[in-house]
C-alpha cells in the first residue's frame, strides 16, 4: 500500500507530540535523589496498594469482561448496539463522574449500597475494596472490547470443524477457541493492568484517599504536586515504567476494534 | 456503531462550541451597555447590597483603564469573584476580566513553568508566601478577607452531629482535607486547638469542596470545611458553624503577579477587592473581614 503525501510528516509530528512531554517528564525528574525521595514514608505503601488493586482489579475484569466480550461477538443477540454503547459510555465518562455514578448505586445511601449497609454494616466507600470497585469499572471496558474483537476474528468454521469431528462444546473451547484468542486475553489483561495502575477519579470520587487503606500510587501523586512537584514527577515514572513494559509487550497485539 | 459514535462527538463538540457563543455574546452584550453609559450608573445586574459604596470607590479610578486582567484564583471563589468582576467591569467599561479559576497548586505550577496572568489569589497566606519566595507576585500581597472553617453534614444531620468532638468520634465517618492542603493545615490547627485527635476516614485530595460533597452524597457523617464552600451543597447539606474560640481560618491574600501584562489595571483591582465595596462582597459570600 502506497503512504498518501504527507502522511509521513503528519505522522512525525504526531509521534512527536506525543513523546516529547513524556520525555520532559523523563529529563526533568530528579534522578540523581531516587533512592531517597523511593523511601519516603507513604511512597512504599502507595505501590503496594497500587499493585494489589490493580492485580485484583484486572482479575475482576477478566471474569466479567470475557463473558460479555463473548455475547457481544454473537451478532444475533438481541439489543446488541445498545449493550455495545452501554460498555463504551464508561470510556467516554470523566472518572470523576463515573465516581458519582458508582457512589448512587453502591455508595452509603446507594441504591444497592444501602442494603450492604443495613444488613453487613458493611461500605465500600473508604475500603481497599471500593478503590478495586472503582478501578474495575474503568478498565473493564477494555477488556470487553479486546475480547469482543478477539472473538470476532476467530473463524466460526474452526469450531463447526472440531464439533463436527466429534469434539464436545467443553474440549472446543479448551483446545480450539482459547488458543485462538490467547493474544486477546493478553491484550486484556495487560490493558486491564496498565489502566487499572493510573486511575485516579473514580478512586478519588467513590473510596477517597486514606495512606496505607485507600491511596494508590496516582493519589499519592496528586498530592505531591501540592508540595512537592519533583517528588510527583517521580512518583509518576513509577507508573510510567510498568505501563510502558506492558505496552511494548503488547506490540502489535492489540487491534482496536472500535 | 461508527456512525453512533461520530453522533455522540459531534453533539459533544457541538455543545462545546455553542456553550463558548454563549459566553461570547453575552460578554458582547454587557460591555456595549457598559461602554454606553460610562458615568457612574453601575448595571443593576450586581445583586449585593453595595452598589453605591462600589460607585463611590471605583469612580475614583478615572483615567480610563484599559485591557484584559487575568485572575488566578482558587475554584472555590468562584461566586466572589464573580461578582467582583461584575462590579468591577462595570466601574471599568475597558477592562475585561478573565477568571482562571482552578487546583491553586496546579495554578502555580503553571505561572512557574510561564503562564501569562495578571493577579493571583490564594485561600491562605502560606500559599502566597511560597509564590512569593519563588518570584512569582510583585510587591506586598494584601489579605482582603478572612475565610473560617465550618463543620459540613448532610442534610438532616442522621448522625446527630453537635460540635468538632465528632470529629473524633470513630464511630463516625468523617472527612477532612489532605494534609499538604490549606484546609488540611487549618484541620491540623484546628485539631491542637480543641484539643481533639480527628479519626478521619479519608484525607480528601480535592479539598474543601471535595468534602462537601462527601457530604451531600451522604458518604460522611461530618467534614471540616472551608465555611464559604458548604453553599456549593445547596440543600443537600448543612453547615454547623464553630465557636470562635476555637475555630481558625485562612487569610485569603491577593497579590499582582511580575508577569502581569498592565500593572495598573492588577493594581486598581487589587483596590476594588481590598475595598469596602471588595469586603462588601466578600461578607456577602460567607468571608469574614481580615
Amino acid at each position: 500500500m502506497r503512504t498518501p503525501r504527507g502522511f509521513g510528516a503528519l505522522g512525525v509530528i504526531a509521534a512527536l507530540f506525543l513523546a516529547l512531554p513524556v520525555v520532559g517528564l523523563v529529563i526533568r525528574a530528579p534522578w540523581s535523589a531516587v533512592a531517597d525521595r523511593l523511601s519516603r514514608p507513604g511512597v512504599g505503601d502507595a505501590l503496594q496498594l497500587s499493585a494489589l488493586c490493580a492485580t485484583a482489579s484486572t482479575v475482576a475484569a477478566m471474569v466479567l469482561g470475557i463473558p460479555l466480550g463473548w455475547l457481544l461477538a454473537n451478532d444475533r443477540l438481541p439489543g446488541r448496539s445498545l449493550l455495545r454503547a452501554v460498555v463504551l459510555v464508561p470510556l467516554l465518562l470523566p472518572p470523576l463522574v463515573s465516581g458519582i455514578g458508582l457512589l448512587s448505586v453502591l455508595g452509603r445511601r446507594g441504591m444497592a449500597g444501602k442494603w450492604l449497609d443495613r444488613w453487613f454494616g458493611f461500605t465500600l466507600p473508604f475500603s481497599t475494596a471500593g478503590v478495586i470497585v472503582a478501578v474495575t469499572f474503568v478498565a473493564l471496558p477494555f477488556v470487553v472490547i479486546t475480547m469482543e474483537s478477539g472473538f470476532r476474528s476467530i473463524d466460526r468454521r474452526l469450531l463447526g470443524a472440531a464439533a463436527t469431528l466429534g469434539a464436545a462444546p467443553g474440549p472446543v473451547t479448551r483446545t480450539v477457541t482459547l488458543p485462538l484468542v490467547a493474544p486477546s486475553l493478553a491484550a486484556s489483561a495487560a490493558l486491564a493492568w496498565a489502566r487499572s495502575l493510573g486511575e485516579f477519579g473514580a478512586t478519588v470520587t467513590f473510596a477517597g484517599n486514606l495512606p496505607g487503606r485507600t491511596q494508590t500510587l496516582p493519589l499519592a501523586t496528586f498530592l505531591a504536586l501540592e508540595t512537592d512537584l519533583d517528588q510527583a514527577i517521580l512518583l509518576s515514572m513509577l507508573l510510567l515504567g510498568p505501563t510502558v513494559v506492558v505496552l511494548a509487550l503488547l506490540r502489535n497485539r492489540w487491534r482496536p476494534s472500535l | 456503531m461508527r456512525k453512533q459514535l461520530a453522533m455522540v462527538a459531534c453533539s459533544v463538540l457541538l455543545w462545546g462550541t455553542t456553550s463558548c457563543g454563549d459566553d461570547d455574546s453575552t460578554a458582547d452584550t454587557t460591555s456595549p451597555s457598559a461602554t454606553a453609559e460610562p458615568t457612574t450608573e453601575v448595571p443593576a445586574a450586581t445583586d449585593a447590597p453595595s452598589t453605591t459604596q462600589a460607585e463611590t470607590t471605583t469612580v475614583v479610578t478615572e483615567p480610563a483603564l484599559e485591557g484584559t486582567l487575568t485572575i488566578m484564583a482558587p475554584g472555590p471563589f468562584k461566586g466572589l469573584l464573580e461578582a467582583a468582576k461584575t462590579e468591577f467591569e462595570a466601574a471599568n467599561p475597558g477592562v475585561t476580566i478573565e477568571l482562571n479559576l482552578g487546583h491553586v497548586p496546579t495554578l502555580l505550577t503553571q505561572l512557574e513553568e510561564g503562564v501569562v496572568a495578571d493577579v493571583l489569589i490564594t485561600p491562605d497566606a502560606g500559599t502566597m508566601g511560597q509564590a512569593g519566595t519563588k518570584g512569582l507576585t510583585a510587591g506586598e500581597p494584601a489579605i482582603f478577607a478572612k475565610v473560617p472553617m465550618a463543620l459540613v453534614v448532610p442534610a438532616g444531620n442522621a448522625a446527630g452531629v453537635v460540635d468538632v468532638s465528632s470529629l473524633a468520634n470513630e464511630a463516625l465517618r468523617v472527612a477532612v482535607c489532605a494534609a499538604e492542603l490549606p484546609c488540611g493545615k487549618l484541620a491540623d490547627q484546628l485539631a491542637t486547638k480543641a484539643g481533639l485527635v480527628i479519626s478521619a476516614d479519608t484525607l480528601e485530595p480535592g479539598g474543601s469542596p471535595g468534602v462537601v460533597t462527601k457530604a451531600s452524597t451522604g458518604e460522611i457523617d461530618v467534614g471540616l470545611v472551608f465555611a464559604t464552600d458548604i453553599a456549593a451543597g445547596g440543600d443537600k447539606v448543612a453547615k454547623i458553624a464553630i465557636p470562635d474560640d476555637i475555630n481558625v481560618a485562612s487569610d485569603a491574600s491577593v497579590a499582582a503577579l511580575t508577569v502581569a501584562d498592565d500593572a495598573d489595571v492588577a493594581a486598581a483591582f487589587i483596590a476594588f477587592l481590598t475595598s469596602e465595596a471588595g469586603l462588601a462582597l466578600a461578607t456577602g459570600k460567607g468571608f469574614l473581614a481580615p
